[in-house]
């Protein structure tokens, strides 16, 4: 139940933006178009100028005349386009992206949209980026079959913007700095005498500090407009006493923040979401809601709850501004290209924070701002931002037992990252030191990454991107060619399985595939790169980092601080079930040659239950067993070898992300008939390290055991879905018994877990019924969704998963 | 004549381009033994390409029963 009369009356009206089967649910949701309106403009009229100032001055234009507004009953204002009901265009991203929206029936303005897509087509980072690759590579990406197609054609990215820089020091203190840094440059090449190695750098930065100082300076003139709205509004337009004070105070804090630094808990909030939708929303698309919010929040929630020195508010209050946040998320409208909204199948998008783990100081991190975030949570029930918790052995059991309570009532989050591996990575491969990576956060729904003032991810080129390995292996048999789905050569020839003598010829084919596929994605994202840092620079993502600031770059093409990773997508462990068939039953037992599955493969099994069957039973993931367990640690540590044979952008090698998000219902109809006894189009697994749907029979213990064979250290996350029992979650003994689980998961050190708790018979109930289970949410794989917003086949991969019972142990 | 463009059973793009797509139009009921109960055989059709026997007029997005 939301916390008061006013989250009850903001939930009941929330504009919910979240996709269904690819397509937004809500009928009400439009494309905006002022802020491409506006984007165009200022591009038409300061062509010629360097970028970085074309791009500040766009950002300047939207923020002046882009139409605000403030709904009833808000506490946290702002918006990212013109209308409750929209989410903005970004024409400078992807012709593609741009075309299919206006195609859409979300697009009112068709012709104005058209037109403006056409401008935009030849200095898009897609046509920039588009001329570095041969058709037939731009064919095997745009296929989306073994790799993601590249964020210059999707548009998507993600960042952990500083928020601290913001609240700490505001705005205006920013601007002198950096005007500083200019004057300081203007003195430094009129030094005699001139020495042009040592001086012509500083024209590149000057632009880009002259593009941060229009950036910023609009940025606060745009929380003045919200200021002077509320002002109105209170003055002119309400009668009610209380409503209009609210309003008076929101305007003083639009005053207020983010120009100074933020005074109590009622100004961080503000100043964080305006600076959320900054950059994450209108300078440019970037998915995520990462920040470690209970520690960006903690020294405010003291002033302002319990020392009650600064805009003193009950816990209550606070808990209502959380609940009210929550609402802001669920009403924020991402866009997305429709590969993208399938992928986050009952999604609107990947908004998680993270929450818990230790201080710098090794101290539980964990605080009363941390419960009072999961209260809220509890009590609004939205999908929406879902939450990562970062499980200490230091983190005390009050907060374990509030993330228990999310879980029980059957969220599917928080999502819980082991702490001290997710830090130890961060210290061991990107030379992060320790008081720093203590500090880490989720950068989208698996990935660590560092937060604070300086150096945390800009843009998904850094890490991201998606290998899609049972579609590799699919290929790996069949000399790399798409029998199934494009008729396409995907892949180099490494021969076709028929002729394969032995289980090593197999898993040399897999390993090239994967190497191409691998190497493929990596390029495209460092060219991807090196065209946002030339096109797309972000002056006030940049200005807001304290070491682009210091050094005059821009956040794109700065890598202070390396964290590549690349996701694995759905599918690892039908490989991994898929070897250890074949090995078992072809080169093992002999009991079927390469040339028998291959045919009954091609069939889709057709005629061959019986040796589908077979291959069904054959060794399985996840139940303890050696044999398939021995495949899978062989086949993690080459994905996570495979990668480290790079160096991308920022110096390093990625590590590996094994994970699903909807990918592995969206590559099921891609994928053909697998050896591990699937057929083709059926869904492949749900996790990273998920077992297949149903073929985990030894108990919850079992999966871990094999999960923890896993080196978990190589990888930047290994996603692990379970499903619990509701009732011995809501028994008397479920905290203890779901404590133990967790003491012995973390004792294993195992990455990630997240659950379903929910009953095979409430979802089926749900099917039959949708309209009595409008709140009944689920996990899908990294986010949650309401089970009603899945299409039928997502609905039954759901039910599938085994309902693991913890007093079996 | 229709074309696949205007059948429901074609899904987006993988990548926006407007002009392909994704055919969900053949399904099957899967064995006992699977968790699952349907499997969908996609295929990458061109959205220029003239409709075959199953067409269905209407828009995907209009009904989530057949979508994935
Ligand atoms: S017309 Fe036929 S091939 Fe084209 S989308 Fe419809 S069912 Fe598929």
């Amino acid at each position: 139940m939301p916390t008061t009369e006013r989250t009850a009356r903001l939930k009941n009206r929330c504009r919910f933006k979240h996709v269904a089967g690819g397509e937004y649910v809500d009928p009400g949701v439009k494309a905006g178009v002022e802020r491409a309106r506006l984007i165009t403009q200022a591009h038409k009229e300061n062509i010629g100028e360097p970028t970085s100032i074309i791009r500040a001055k766009g950002l300047e234009n939207i923020l002046k005349k882009i139409t605000i507004h403030i709904q009833d009953d808000e506490l946290i204002v702002g918006a990212n386009t013109e209308h409750p009901d929209y989410f903005p265009m970004y024409p400078e991203l992807s012709y593609f992206s741009t075309m299919d929206m206006v195609e859409s029936h979300y697009c009112d303005h068709k012709e104005e949209m058209a037109e403006i897509a056409e401008y935009w087509k030849p200095y898009t980072i897609q046509r920039k980026a588009e001329k570095y690759f041969t058709p037939e590579e731009i064919g095997i990406m745009y296929s989306a079959t073994t790799v993601q197609p590249p964020m210059f054609v999707t548009a998507f990215s993600s960042i952990v913007p500083n928020y601290e820089s913001v609240i700490e020091d505001g705005l205006l203190k920013r601007i002198e700095v950096v005007e500083q840094k200019i004057a300081d440059a203007e003195e430094e090449i009129r030094k005699s005498p001139w020495n042009a190695p040592e001086k012509l750098h500083y024209l590149d930065k000057i632009d880009q500090w002259q593009a941060m100082l229009i950036a910023m300076k609009a940025v606060v003139g745009w929380a003045q407009r919200h200021a002077r709205l509320a002002k109105i509004i209170a003055e002119n337009f309400l009668t009610d006493p209380k409503r209009k004070e609210e309003l008076l105070e929101i305007s003083d804090i639009c005053r207020h923040v983010p120009a100074y630094p933020a005074r109590g808990l009622k100004d961080a909030m503000q100043s964080k979401w305006f600076t959320f939708l900054l950059c994450h929303s209108i300078e440019r698309y970037s998915s995520g809601y990462g920040h470690k919010e209970d520690k960006l929040l903690w020294p405010f929630y003291k002033k302002s709850v319990i020392e009650k020195n600064e805009q003193p508010m009950t816990r209550e209050e606070a808990v209502e501004l959380f609940e009210c946040e929550r609402l802001k998320v669920s009403e924020h409208g991402s866009t997305k290209g429709r590969q993208l909204r399938e992928f986050f199948a009952g999604s609107n998008d990947l908004f998680i924070l993270t929450l818990g783990g230790i201080n710098p100081d090794g101290s539980d991190a964990s605080n009363d701002c941390t419960n009072a975030i999961l209260e809220a949570a509890e009590n609004i029930v939205t999908t929406e931002p879902s939450i990562a918790f970062r499980w200490n052995e230091k983190g005390n059991v009050e907060t374990k037992k509030r993330v228990f309570n999310c879980i029980k009532k059957g969220f599917g989050f928080p999502s819980i990252k082991n702490d001290e591996l997710n830090t130890q990575q961060l210290i061991k491969y990107f030379n992060v030191p320790e008081e720093i990576a203590r500090d880490w956060a989720l950068v989208l729904c698996m990935s660590p990454g560092i937060t604070g003032r300086r150096g945390t991810q800009k843009t998904r080129s850094e890490g991201g991107s998606d290998v899609y390995p049972a579609k590799v292996m699919e290929i790996a048999l069949t000399n790399g060619f798409d029998e199934f789905f494009t008729n396409m050569q995907l892949g180099p020839e490494t021969g076709n399985a028929e002729e394969f003598t032995s289980f090593d010829q197999v898993w040399e084919a897999v390993k090239l595939q994967l190497r191409y596929a691998i190497e493929l994605s990596l390029r495209s994202k460092d060219v991807g790169r090196i065209m946002e840092s030339r096109y797309l620079c972000c002056p006030f993502i940049s200005s807001i980092d304290d070491g682009c600031v210091e050094k005059g770059l821009d956040g794109n093409e700065l890598a202070e601080v390396a964290n590549p990773w690349h996701n694995i997508i759905g599918g690892s462990v039908v490989v991994v079930d898929s070897m250890a068939a074949i090995k078992k039953l072809v080169f093992d037992e002999k009991k079927y040659s390469m040339k028998e599955l291959m045919d009954a493969l091609r069939n889709n099994w057709e005629g061959k239950e019986e040796m589908r069957l077979d291959f069904w039973n054959a060794p399985k993931f996840g139940n303890d067993d050696p044999y398939a367990d021995e495949i899978a640690t062989k086949y993690y540590d080459l994905i996570a070898d495979e990668w480290k044979r790079n160096t991308t952008y920022s110096g390093t090698f990625p590590l590996p992300l094994a994970q699903s998000v909807a990918g592995y219902i969206v590559n099921g109809p891609k994928t053909n008939a697998t050896a591990n006894g699937r057929h083709a189009g059926e869904a492949l697994d749900d996790g990273g390290i998920s077992p297949y749907m149903g073929c985990d029979k030894n108990g919850p213990t079992a999966v871990l055991k094999s999960v923890s064979k896993i080196n978990g250290s190589k990888h930047k996350g290994i996603l692990l879905n379970q499903r619990l029992s509701t009732v011995l979650m809501n028994s008397d003994a479920g905290f203890d018994l779901w404590h133990a689980y967790m003491k012995t998961w973390h004792g294993l050190g195992i990455d990630h877990v997240q659950f379903n708790v929910i009953s095979s018979e409430e979802m089926k109930a749900a099917q039959i019924e949708p309209e009595k289970h409008t709140d009944t949410l689920v996990r899908i794989a990294g986010y949650s969704a309401k089970f009603i917003d899945l299409a039928r086949y997502s609905q039954d991969t759901i039910i599938a998963r085994t309902e693991q019972d913890l007093a079996a142990g | 004549m229709a074309t696949c463009k205007e059948c429901k059973f074609i899904t987006p793009s993988p990548t926006g381009d407007p002009s392909t797509g994704i055919c969900l139009v053949d399904r099957m009921q899967l064995a006992e033994t699977q968790k699952t109960k349907t499997a969908i055989r996609g295929k990458m059709v061109q959205k220029s390409m003239e409709s075959c026997p199953k067409f269905e007029a209407g828009e995907s997005w209009k009904d989530i029963k057949n979508l994935i």
